[in-house]
């Protein structure tokens, strides 16, 4: 069993810690310009941080939500602190290779695990940058299509027409061909229909215009364009198109159709039906006195 | 609600009936035709039917547009380094106001058919404002029931000669004034074509005339006034 004289092991301690006060003390004579110069550029990156921070905030605050805001603010006042305590560090003399190769290490590690977020973040704010919708926006993702009610650095929160709330990775969002139907102050509508061949292509298309100009929601310039487009089965197709602002995108397209059957019925002329021209090889015998739409015996 | 007789019956000829029946302490206020398209029916706290008034307003939705883009039928040509006083006429339509204390409150606004609007620039990044075609007049005209008329001073400060075919006016909380015969009038504007051939459209802030009443904001202090337009794409 192995016992200490109580007074040895504390004049031990008091020696040490002496040795290391007078060692602490002689590296801080020797080396306070150098500690001062630390506190200086770790004093100057705050600074230099605060301004940036009100910077970017007065940047992005009409821009984009408040969290992304946040983030971006976060990312910059600690990479600016991090970098300023590197350079300190290393402007006195002391090495950290060992702490940078250390942080390559741990960043290829993290990398690695969080591949997906990374990508996400980097999109997000690639996207903050580009800017290519806005909170309240219509807008098309794959086969997504809703309003744009948030907007985050790692996904953007879109509602659906039937009210489904879908979260779309920044990622996703970045690299695929997103459309945005609110982003243009106008919008084209169009719809093709048929005319038989014995009605007047100028009476069809003059009677749907004449429809269209009536809506209020049917820009007077540029006006509505009507024209035959090609020559099918059963009629002529005409191609109706009529410009909208984009608040009224949906009226217009809801309402197009109808708009253009009603002028065509208002103008006696009639959608045609498939029809066909048969030729019989031999004469049709019929029932005498029998009506044209009687069926043949 | 104060209706002349005159005005009644012109709203009836566009197939317009406006009623208020009071019902105990309540006013029902209802409105069929028109458009925005009726029937309209509200309930008004209000201690009196005299509270209910009706003046001009624009003939906007807000959530539409903003600005009016009023199409000239004869181009006008000005002269280089001068300036030329037209009148014009613009739409405006019959709003119904409550109102109590300093507060007031635009119950309900109707013109006679539907409001048309139209492109001002490119589809990608024009504005949409609403349409109105209108003659050019030397001297101020008489303004019908759903017209307005204005003083529009043109002033072409290029070396060269400019053909306007339209002009584009804000007209959120744009001043409307009346006369004592209650024909409805806008605040004057100014239009300056600038070396460049940059067209700037900005509101006066005084009727076109001197002795007219000022009819109540619209839309009272939630939409700022705008006074100024930038007629980046032609004119």
């Amino acid at each position: 069993m192995v016992s200490y004289k109580k007074g040895s092991l504390s004049s031990s301690w008091s020696l040490g810690f002496r040795v290391l006060k007078m060692d602490v003390l002689g590296w801080l004579q020797a080396r306070w310009l150098d500690l001062l110069y630390v506190v200086i550029v770790i004093v100057v990156a705050l600074f230099i941080s605060a301004l940036l921070e009100r910077a970017i905030r007065r940047a992005l605050i009409k821009r984009v939500s408040t969290a992304i805001v946040n983030n971006v603010v976060k990312i910059v006042r600690y990479g600016v602190l991090v970098i300023a305590i590197f350079v300190a560090l290393a402007s006195i003399g002391i090495d950290v290779t060992g702490a940078l190769i250390a942080g390559g290490f741990l960043g290829i590690v993290i990398g690695f695990a969080a591949q997906a977020s990374i990508s996400n973040f980097i999109s997000g704010l690639l996207l903050v940058l580009e800017r290519p919708f806005k909170l309240g926006d219509f807008i098309r993702v794959g086969d997504t299509i809703g309003m744009v009610t948030e907007i985050g650095i790692l996904s953007t929160t879109i509602v659906t027409w039937d009210g489904v709330r879908v979260r779309i990775p920044s990622s996703q969002l970045f690299n695929s061909d997103l459309r945005n139907f609110t982003a243009s102050r106008v919008r084209l509508v169009s719809v093709e229909v048929q005319i038989p061949y014995s009605a007047s292509v100028e009476k069809a298309t003059e009677a749907v215009k004449a429809k269209l100009k009536e809506q209020w929601y049917v820009l007077e310039e540029p006006e509505p364009v009507v024209f035959a487009k090609a020559f099918a089965n059963d009629g002529v197709v005409l191609e109706v198109r009529a410009w909208t602002p984009s608040s009224t995108w949906f009226t217009l397209y809801s309402n197009l159709p109808r708009l253009v059957k009603g002028a065509l019925d208002e103008a006696g002329i009639q959608i045609p039906y498939p029809q066909r021209v048969v030729w019989f090889a031999t004469p049709l015998k019929t029932e005498e006195g029998a009506k044209p739409d009687s069926p043949i015996v | 609600m104060s209706l002349t007789s005159q005005v009644a019956s012109q709203l009836r000829e566009h197939g317009i009936s406006l009623s208020l029946d009071k019902s105990g302490s309540l006013i029902i206020y209802k409105r069929e035709g028109g458009f925005p398209s009726g029937p309209v029916e509200k309930v008004i706290n209000t201690p009196s039917l005299d509270t209910i008034r009706v003046y001009p307003v624009h003939s906007i939705q807000p959530e539409v547009s903003t600005h009016l883009l009023l199409k000239l039928s004869r181009p006008i040509v000005v002269a280089p380094n001068s300036s030329i006083n037209i009148y014009v006429k613009m739409p405006i339509s019959v709003g119904v106001y409550v109102f109590g204390g300093e507060a007031q409150k635009l119950v309900d606004f109707f013109g006679p058919r539907p409001y048309k609007y139209a492109l001002y620039g490119t589809t990608s990044s024009g504005m949409v404002c609403r349409f109105y075609r209108t003659d050019v007049f030397p001297e101020l005209p008489g303004a019908e029931l759903w017209e307005a008329s204005t003083r529009i001073t043109v002033e072409n400060s290029s070396d060269d000669f400019i053909e306007v075919k339209c002009i584009v006016f804000p007209i959120l909380n744009t001043m409307i004034y009346i006369d004592d015969l209650g024909r409805a009038y806008v605040e004057a504007a100014h239009m300056h074509i600038s070396k460049d051939g940059l067209g700037v459209i900005s509101l006066e802030n005084e009727p076109p005339l001197p002795g007219l009443r000022s009819c109540p904001q619209q839309f009272g202090k939630l939409q700022e006034r705008v006074v100024k337009f930038f007629m980046e794409f032609g004119f």
